[in-house]
C-alpha cells in the first residue's frame, strides 16, 4: 500500500471513530442514562438532551467531512503540521518509528511503576532508559542525566512545592524537612 | 570526553544514589504528609489549610492540602483510599462523602470504616432573601407567602441533594410548603442571581452572609444552637417560629472530621491525634477559624461513632424531605 | 478611589512586600511554564506561607503568582508547542510558528510585554470601575451566560480556519469530554461506564497535557535529528519586543477589554478570553498578517487577553465575594484568613488593604515585564538541549505536573490516552485547540441553558424576556448568517477592502 493510500485509509478510520463516538453517546443514553431516569423529564432531570444534540452535531459535521473527502479526495500531507521527517531516509524513518514506540512503551511503564515502586527509582530508571533509547551515548551520559533530572524534579516538586509524590515500596525520599524546606 | 568530566559525573551520580538511599529514620513522620480535600478551592479549603499548617508545626513536616473535587466529594475518598495506610495521607472527611453519599448509595463505605482523628469544624446554615424584598418581611410572612404560592418560588442550596438542600427541604416540609431548587455549580453564582433577582431565596453560611450582608437579610437560622445567632447578625433560629426540623446536633450543619485510612498503625494515629488536638487548642487557630465562619467542634476521637452515627440516622429523614419536595414539584 | 491608593501605598512601600511580589512573580512564571502546574496550583501550594505575613505582603505574593502563572504558560507554548497551562492553548497558534521561524526571543518578549500591558489594563479597570462592573456582572444570569457561551463556541470557527468543519467536530468532542462524570444538575452519572475514576470527570489539565505535550513528544521523535545540536541563535536581553507589541496597539487595547470583560464575569475564564480575542484579532487582521504562521498580533491578542482577565477576575472576587475563577477562590480564602471580608464592605472597611492589593497587582505586572524580559534568554536556552534529552525531560515534567494536581495516577492514564487521541487527530488534520474551548464552554452552555429553563418554567421565553441575553443571541445569529453568506453577496454589501 502506498503512503498516500495509507493516509486515505487513516482519514476514513478517524472519521468512522467520530461516528463511533456518536453511536456510543446514543448507546449510553439508551442504557445507562435511561436506567438512572436521566434521559427524560424537565431540564433538571434530563441529562441526555444536551449530549444528544452535541452528538447529532458531530454526526452532521462528519457527513460534511465525508462528502468533502468523496468529492475532493483526502487532504494532502502538505497541510499536516509536522510532515514526518522530510529529510530522513526511509531506513531512518523506520528506526525513528521504532524509537517512538519504545518511548510510548516506556511512558506506559512509568505509569505502571510510579505508585508501587515510587517516584525516585521509577524516574531514574525509566527516564534514563528513554535517554538511552533516543541514542544518548556513551551510556554514562543518560545515567548521569537521569540522576540529575530526578534530583532536580524532586527538589522542585517535593522540596519547593511540597507536593507529596509516591514513595513506593522502597520508601525513598530526600528528607527535605530536615533541610529547612 | 576527557577523564575529569567523566569523573565529575561519576561523583555526581554517586552522590545522587547516596542521597536517595539515605536510611530512613524509624520515627514517624519522616516526610511530608498530604491531606485530601473533597471540594474545590474556597473558604472551606482555607480552613483545612489553617488546621493542616498548625498540625505540620507540631509534626515538623509539611502537610499539603490536595483538592480533588468531583462526584459530591466521593472522588477525594477514592483518591485517598488508593494510597497506602501509612499516615502520610489524611482525609478531610466532610459529611457529604463520609455519611451522605454512602446513604444515597453512591459510595460503598460507612463512617465506621475509617479511623477518626479529632473533629474539625462545623458550619451553620441560614435561609436568606434580599433586603429590599417586599413580598415578605420575616420568616412567618415568608412561609405564609409560600403557602399562598405553592411551588412558585425559586431558591438554591448550591447543588441538589447536598446538606443545605436537605436542611432547607426539611424546614419547608415542617411548614408544609415547597419551592423549586435551582442547582448551581458554584455557590457564589447562586448568591449573585439572588442579588440580581432571578432567585427568591438561598442558603448562606456565616462567611457568605457576611460578604453579602449589604444586600441579604437572614430569615431564619437552621440549627438548634443559639450561639449560631451571633454569626448571622443576631438573626432568629427557625425554631423560634415553631419549626420542628427534627435535625439536632451536627445534623443540620456542614461539618468535617479528619480521618485516616483503616490499617494505619496505632502509634501513627496517636501522633496525628496529639498533633491535631494541639493545633486546635491554639487560641490563634480558634480565632482564625471563627473569623472564617467555621466553628471548631472539638469532639474527641472516642465520640466519633456516637456523633456521626446519629447524624446518619437523621439525614435519612432529611433525604425523605427532598423526595417529598420533588413529588410536590412534580404535582403528585 | 485615589485615597484608597494613597493609603495603600503606605502599606506596599516596604522592602518585604516588594521582594515578595518579585519572588511570587518569578515563581509564578516557573509554575506556569512547567506543563501541568498553573497559577492555581502555585497559589494553593504557597498559601500556607501567606498566613504568617502582613495582609498586603501575603496577598501581594499570591497575586504575583497569579499574574506570573497566567503568563508563564506562554513560554512553553511558544518554545515547545506545549501550553504550560490551558490558558496558553491559544498562544501556541502563532507563538510556536514564530519560534520555528527563528523568532523565539521575540515571541516570548511579545508574550511577556502583552501580558504585562494587558494585566495593567485589567488592573486600572479593577481600580477605577470595580464596584460599577460588579453591578453589571450581577445582571448576567444563566440566560446571559448561555448566550455568551454560544458566542465563545463560535470562535472555534475562526481559530480552526484551516478546517472549520473539523474544528467544530473537535470542539463538540471537547464538550462531550467535559460532560463525562457526575451531571451537576441531576447528579446522574454520564459516560462513566461504571468506572469510579470517571465519576468526578476528567481533569482539563490531564486532557491538555495529553493532547499537546505527549503528542508533541511523538512528533518530535518522528521529526528525527535526535542527537543533533540544535542551531539556536543566542538571544540577548532586549526590550525591543515592547515596541513590537505596541505596534499592535488597537489589538492590544481590544484584547485587554475582552479579557477584562470575561474576567469580570465569574466562571467565564481566561481561556475563553484569549480564544475570543484571538478570533477577533484574526478576523480584523490585514491580508499581509499571516495568522497561524507566526503573526505577532496573534500572540499579542491571546496574552494580553488572558492576563487582563486576572485583573478582571479580581473584580467580582473583591467587590462581590464571588470568585472570578478557581485561582481567585483561593485568593478569597486567603483574604478571609488574613482577617478581611471580601464583598461590598471590603472597600469601606479595609480601604487601605484594598489599595495595597491594587498596587501590588500593578507592581506584579511591572515585575512580570522586567523579570520576563530578563529571563527570556534563559527560557530560550531550553531549545539548546538536544532532542534526545529534551523529549524525556518534557515528558517527565508533564507527568509529575499532572500527578501533582490531584495526587492521582488515574489523571496520568487519562493524559496518556489523550496523548494518543491528540497524536491521531493532529496526524489527520483535526485542530486540537477547539477541544480546549469545548471543555471550558460545554458545561457553561449546558448548565446555564438548563438553569435558564428551570428558572423560566416556560421554555425558551426567558431568553426573550432578558434584553442582554436576547441582544447577544441576535448578534451571534447575525455573525453566523454573515459567515455562511456567499462571498458574492457580501462583496455587494461591503466594499472588498473591508473583507
Amino acid at each position: 500500500m502506498t503512503r498516500k493510500k495509507q493516509m486515505a485509509l487513516g482519514h476514513w478510520i478517524v472519521l468512522f471513530a467520530m461516528f463511533g463516538i456518536v453511536a456510543l453517546v446514543f448507546q449510553q443514553i439508551a442504557t445507562s442514562l435511561t436506567e438512572q431516569g436521566a434521559a427524560s423529564g424537565d431540564a433538571l432531570y434530563n441529562a441526555a438532551l444536551f449530549p444528544k444534540w452535541v452528538a447529532i452535531t458531530i454526526a452532521g459535521l462528519g457527513v460534511i467531512v465525508a462528502v468533502q473527502m468523496l468529492i475532493f479526495g483526502v487532504p494532502d500531507e502538505s497541510g499536516t503540521e509536522a510532515p514526518a521527517a522530510p529529510d530522513e531516509t526511509s531506513d531512518n524513518r523506520a528506526r525513528l518509528r521504532l524509537q517512538e514506540m519504545v518511548i510510548v512503551g516506556l511512558t506506559l511503564l512509568y505509569l505502571v511503576m510510579l505508585e508501587p515502586v515510587g517516584f525516585h527509582v521509577t524516574t531514574f530508571v525509566v527516564i534514563g532508559a528513554m535517554f538511552a533509547a533516543l541514542d544518548a551515548r556513551p551510556l554514562w551520559r543518560p545515567l548521569v542525566a537521569s540522576a540529575a533530572l530526578t534530583l532536580i524534579a524532586s527538589f522542585i516538586f517535593e522540596g519547593l512545592l511540597k507536593v507529596v509524590l509516591p514513595v513506593g515500596y522502597f520508601n525513598l525520599t530526600p528528607p527535605y524537612h530536615l533541610m529547612g524546606l | 570526553m576527557n577523564l575529569s568530566v567523566s569523573l565529575k559525573s561519576a561523583i555526581v551520580a554517586g552522590a545522587t544514589v547516596a542521597a536517595m538511599a539515605m536510611p530512613a529514620s524509624a520515627e514517624y513522620p519522616e516526610r511530608n504528609i498530604q491531606n485530601i480535600f473533597p471540594w474545590g478551592p474556597g473558604s472551606a479549603m482555607a480552613v483545612t489549610q489553617i488546621i493542616s499548617e498548625a498540625m505540620s508545626q507540631e509534626l515538623g513536616v509539611n502537610i499539603s492540602v490536595v483538592s480533588t473535587p468531583g462526584a459530591a466529594g466521593v472522588k477525594s475518598f477514592e483518591t485517598a483510599l488508593d494510597k497506602p495506610a501509612d499516615g502520610y495521607t489524611m482525609i478531610d472527611g466532610w459529611v457529604a462523602p463520609l455519611v451522605l453519599q454512602p446513604l444515597v448509595g453512591n459510595a460503598e463505605w460507612s463512617h465506621k470504616d475509617f479511623i477518626p482523628l479529632w473533629s474539625a469544624t462545623a458550619v451553620p446554615f441560614a435561609i436568606v432573601a434580599r433586603k429590599d424584598e417586599t413580598r415578605w418581611s420575616d420568616f412567618p410572612s415568608f412561609i405564609q407567602y409560600m403557602k399562598e404560592n405553592p411551588g412558585k418560588l425559586r431558591y438554591s442550596s448550591g447543588s441538589i441533594g447536598n446538606i443545605p438542600h436537605m436542611v432547607m427541604a426539611k424546614v419547608m416540609q415542617a411548614n408544609d410548603v415547597y419551592a423549586r431548587n435551582i442547582p448551581y455549580p458554584q455557590d457564589g453564582d447562586a448568591f449573585k442571581d439572588l442579588r440580581g433577582g432571578l432567585l427568591d431565596f438561598t442558603f448562606n453560611n456565616p462567611t457568605t452572609y457576611r460578604s453579602n450582608s449589604d444586600a441579604f437579610k437572614v430569615l431564619g437560622i437552621m440549627t438548634e444552637n443559639e450561639a449560631d445567632s451571633a454569626m448571622f447578625d443576631d438573626a432568629p433560629l427557625v425554631g423560634e417560629f415553631g419549626t420542628e426540623m427534627g435535625l439536632t446536633g451536627l445534623s443540620p450543619t456542614g461539618w468535617h472530621w479528619y480521618i485516616v485510612k483503616p490499617g494505619t498503625p496505632d502509634d501513627v494515629v496517636e501522633k496525628l491525634r496529639t498533633a491535631m488536638k494541639a493545633a486546635l487548642d491554639r487560641d490563634d487557630i480558634q480565632e482564625k477559624l471563627k473569623a472564617t465562619g467555621f466553628v471548631p467542634t472539638m469532639y474527641p476521637p472516642e465520640k466519633y461513632d456516637e456523633i456521626v452515627g446519629a447524624v446518619g440516622e437523621q439525614l435519612l429523614s432529611a433525604k425523605a424531605a427532598i423526595a417529598w419536595e420533588a413529588d410536590k414539584i412534580a404535582g403528585k | 478611589m485615589f485615597d484608597l491608593l494613597i493609603s495603600g501605598a503606605g502599606l506596599i512601600a516596604s522592602p518585604l512586600v516588594i521582594a515578595l511580589v518579585a519572588l511570587g512573580c518569578a515563581g509564578g512564571l516557573l509554575v506556569g511554564a512547567l506543563p501541568g502546574l498553573g497559577p492555581l496550583m502555585g497559589i494553593i501550594l504557597l498559601l500556607p506561607v501567606a498566613f504568617y505575613l502582613p495582609p498586603v505582603a501575603g496577598m501581594g505574593m499570591l497575586i504575583a503568582i497569579y499574574v506570573g502563572g497566567s503568563c508563564g504558560g506562554a513560554v512553553s507554548a511558544i518554545l515547545l508547542r506545549i501550553p504550560g497551562t490551558p490558558l496558553a492553548a491559544a498562544t501556541l497558534l502563532d507563538g510556536y510558528p514564530m519560534a520555528r521561524n527563528g523568532r523565539a526571543g521575540d515571541a516570548i518578549g511579545v508574550a511577556i510585554a502583552a501580558s504585562a500591558i494587558g494585566g495593567m489594563f485589567g488592573g486600572v479597570i479593577l481600580i477605577f470601575f470595580a464596584p460599577v462592573l460588579a453591578r453589571v456582572a450581577v445582571n448576567f444570569g444563566p440566560p446571559e451566560y448561555f448566550a455568551l457561551a454560544v458566542t465563545g463556541l463560535m470562535s472555534i470557527a475562526v481559530v480552526s480556519s484551516e478546517s472549520t468543519v473539523k474544528g467544530l467536530m473537535t470542539g463538540c468532542l471537547g464538550i462531550l469530554i467535559a460532560l463525562v462524570g457526575t451531571d451537576p444538575m441531576s447528579n446522574a452519572l454520564r459516560f462513566t461506564f461504571g468506572n469510579h475514576n470517571l465519576f468526578g470527570g476528567i481533569h482539563i489539565v490531564a486532557v491538555v497535557v495529553g493532547l499537546f505535550a505527549l503528542s508533541e513528544a511523538a512528533f518530535q521523535i518522528e521529526d528525527g535529528k535526535l542527537g543533533a545540536k540544535p542551531e539556536v541563535l543566542n538571544v540577548k536581553v532586549s526590550f525591543s519586543s515592547l515596541f513590537l507589541t505596541l505596534k499592535h496597539r488597537w489589538n492590544l487595547l481590544r484584547s485587554s477589554v475582552i479579557g477584562t470583560f470575561f474576567g469580570a464575569l465569574p466562571g467565564a475564564s481566561g481561556i475563553i478570553a484569549s480564544f475570543t480575542a484571538y478570533a477577533i484579532a484574526k478576523a480584523q487582521a490585514g491580508p499581509d498578517e499571516e495568522y497561524g504562521n507566526g503573526a505577532v498580533g496573534g500572540v499579542v491578542a491571546t496574552e494580553s487577553a488572558n492576563n487582563a482577565c486576572c485583573g478582571g477576575a479580581l473584580i467580582p472576587t473583591l467587590a462581590l465575594a464571588i470568585p472570578g475563577d478557581a485561582a481567585c477562590a483561593v485568593l478569597m480564602g486567603a483574604l478571609l484568613l488574613l482577617g478581611l471580608q471580601p464583598g461590598p464592605q471590603l472597600f469601606t472597611l479595609s480601604g487601605d488593604v484594598v489599595g495595597g492589593v491594587f498596587l501590588a497587582y500593578l507592581l506584579a505586572n511591572v515585575f512580570l515585564f522586567v523579570l520576563g524580559i530578563l529571563l527570556t534568554p534563559v527560557f530560550v536556552s531550553v531549545l539548546k538541549l538536544r532532542k534526545q534529552y529534551l523529549v524525556p525531560t518534557v515528558l517527565l515534567m508533564s507527568m509529575i505536573g499532572v500527578y501533582a494536581i490531584q495526587s492521582s495516577v488515574y489523571d496520568l492514564w487519562f493524559a496518556f490516552i489523550f496523548g494518543i487521541v491528540g497524536y491521531v487527530l493532529r496526524k489527520f488534520q483535526y485542530p486540537l485547540s477547539p477541544i480546549v474551548i469545548g471543555i471550558i464552554l460545554g458545561p457553561i452552555a449546558e448548565g446555564n441553558l438548563r438553569r435558564s429553563l428551570l428558572i423560566s418554567q416556560d421554555g425558551l421565553s426567558i431568553f426573550a424576556e432578558r434584553p442582554i441575553a436576547m441582544t447577544i443571541l441576535i448578534l451571534d445569529l447575525i455573525v453566523i448568517l454573515w459567515a455562511i453568506l456567499p462571498r458574492r453577496i457580501k462583496g455587494r454589501l461591503v466594499p472588498t477592502r473591508a473583507l
